[in-house]
């Protein structure tokens, strides 16, 4: 019930803005939700959402692949860790959008592109949250395990593992979050301009079709894909919340601190 | 002692991952291995900065995204940090908001700049409606984590000698969470200038985001690269200093 607070604030401040400013520059709600039901019927929506569904899985599993197997290993020996630490944390914190220009200028107008700039977004976090998960398994569980003669395999999977799970859960709860984000902020940069990207633009995705909505001044479509962003950026991050929170009751797992991480 | 023990070794050792890592891209391109049309030489960089015309356009702009970022910065953090106290103080609307203002990180602030055109035209005022929607999300966060990691027992001891609520938010709450506030402080001027860059990419006939646009449009590579980098290095400042406040801060008041 709480969670339907905001969004009733900002239907509402939707309509006030409508009685201030009137209906020339702002869609209504039913205008933009009914453009929405007429972009599935259509089929631009769905194949939109299809798109960037597709970029932002591929560009999270890459960010995961990468971010979780280099985490442990680099988390495993606190000395790599604290040298690597100041990298990464510098990384972490300098917004990707900076460096668009370049991304474009070796990976040109690709769709690749696109899967690129979302694991700019999504690997950092994955593997930041990763290395501080490895370093925040108790020294004295492992020495237990030391003392039992536990193999390295087995020390992590029975040892190592549980207890960062929760931790590495966040790490890709931020990752999926952000790879999206990444995902369709180049979408969108990448359809400005005309010529050779007009081609891409009946290929892009949600953040083509918002560029599309913009350039043809259709307010109700701009609106709506607007709102249709916000609703998976949110899910998303609510989705991959509840599985980490899940995750975690049952595991019962060690909260290490992530340094750096406020995004 | 082994060279993990040495306080000097990390530092060290970084140093040179960073002058290796450098000198291996200068040999790359200078020996053709990379087109040196797409990525260029870090030797260019001390090129370019000995130019007086590109440095002085440089900074040209520089000043007018300056100008844009602390404007933005300004009314997203004295925003955020109100919006954040107000939020801390009243926790059943904080309960309602929460999951929102947590994922507000997750949402693409820059897809709006669409509409922020639509009401605002291509003028500095779209830019710095978006500048100011990315830095307030973070600034007010970061506030409602400041004031909720104040220790409880000095809330307690200050109601406890007669302050009265108003008091013990200006005198005790909001004083103790300054280091936090600093920390939040430093991520809303980065996202401020993120956001004014990231919109003169597309918006602006001014600013380094133009400045680099231009760049890449008429093929200058090695003055993109330039621009970037040293976008990145004072953004990198920003952030370095804020931080070293903020460590400063709170080891003056004994805290970790």
């Amino acid at each position: 019930m709480r969670l339907s607070v905001v969004p009733a604030l900002l239907i509402a401040l939707w309509y006030l803005l409508i009685w201030l400013v009137g209906t020339t520059h702002l869609s209504t709600p039913q205008a933009a939700f009914n453009r929405m039901v007429v972009g599935v019927q259509e089929g631009w929506l769905l194949e939109g959402l299809r798109i960037t569904g597709r970029n932002t899985i591929i560009a999270a599993l890459i960010s995961a692949a990468i971010g979780i197997p280099l985490g442990y290993a680099m988390g495993s020996s606190s000395f790599v860790a604290t040298i690597m630490e100041p990298f990464l944390v510098a990384g972490f914190s300098t917004p990707k959008l900076l460096l668009w220009p370049i991304v474009l200028l070796i990976f040109g107008f690709t769709a690749s592109t696109f899967i690129l700039f979302g694991v700019m977004h999504g690997l950092l976090p994955v593997l930041l949250f990763t290395m501080a998960a490895a370093q925040g398994v108790s020294p004295g569980v492992l020495k237990v395990a030391k003392s039992l003669q536990l193999s390295g395999r087995r020390t992590f999977l029975y040892i190592t593992l549980p207890s960062s799970i929760g931790h590495v859960l966040a790490g890709l709860k931020f990752g999926l979050s952000l790879c999206f984000l990444g995902v369709v902020v180049a979408e969108m940069l990448l359809n400005i301009g005309g010529g050779e990207a007009e081609r891409i633009l009946r290929a892009g995705g949600l953040g083509a079709l918002v560029l599309r909505a913009a350039e043809f001044n259709n307010q109700a479509m701009l609106f709506g894909l607007v709102v249709v962003i916000l609703v998976i950026a949110l899910s998303l991050n609510g989705l991959m919340g509840a599985i980490q929170r899940s995750v975690s009751r049952r595991v019962g797992t060690v909260e290490p601190v992530t340094p750096g991480v406020a995004p | 002692m082994s060279i993990r023990d040495s306080k000097y070794a990390p530092p060290v050792i970084r140093w040179l991952i960073v002058i290796i890592g450098i000198g291996a891209l200068e040999l790359a391109v200078q020996k053709g291995w990379v087109d040196d049309f797409v990525i260029a030489a870090p030797s260019s960089l001390v090129v370019h900065l000995l130019d007086v015309a590109f440095v002085s356009e440089l900074l040209r702009h520089g000043l007018q995204t300056g100008k844009a970022a602390a404007l933005a910065f300004v009314a997203a953090s004295i925003t955020g940090i109100l919006l954040g106290f107000v939020l801390f103080k009243l926790p059943r609307l904080f309960n309602a908001v929460e999951l929102y203002v947590q994922s507000y990180y997750a949402v693409p602030i820059f897809v709006l700049y669409p509409v922020a055109v639509l009401f605002l035209g291509i003028s500095v005022w779209s830019i710095f409606l978006i500048a100011f929607a990315w830095a307030v999300g973070a600034m007010i966060s970061e506030t409602v984590l400041a004031l909720q990691a104040v220790d409880s027992s000095l809330v307690k001891y200050a109601r406890s000698i007669g302050l009265k609520p108003v008091r013990v938010a200006t005198k005790v709450q909001f004083p103790a969470a300054i280091p936090g506030i600093i920390n939040g402080l430093k991520l809303c001027l980065v996202y401020s200038i993120a956001g004014v860059v990231g919109s003169e990419f597309i918006l602006s006939t001014q600013g380094v985001g133009r400045l680099i646009s231009d760049h890449y449009n008429s093929f200058r590579t090695e003055e993109m690269y330039a621009s970037i980098v040293l976008l990145v290095v004072a953004v990198l400042l920003v952030h370095i200093a804020l931080y070293t406040i903020e460590r400063r801060v709170r080891a003056r008041r004994g805290l970790t």
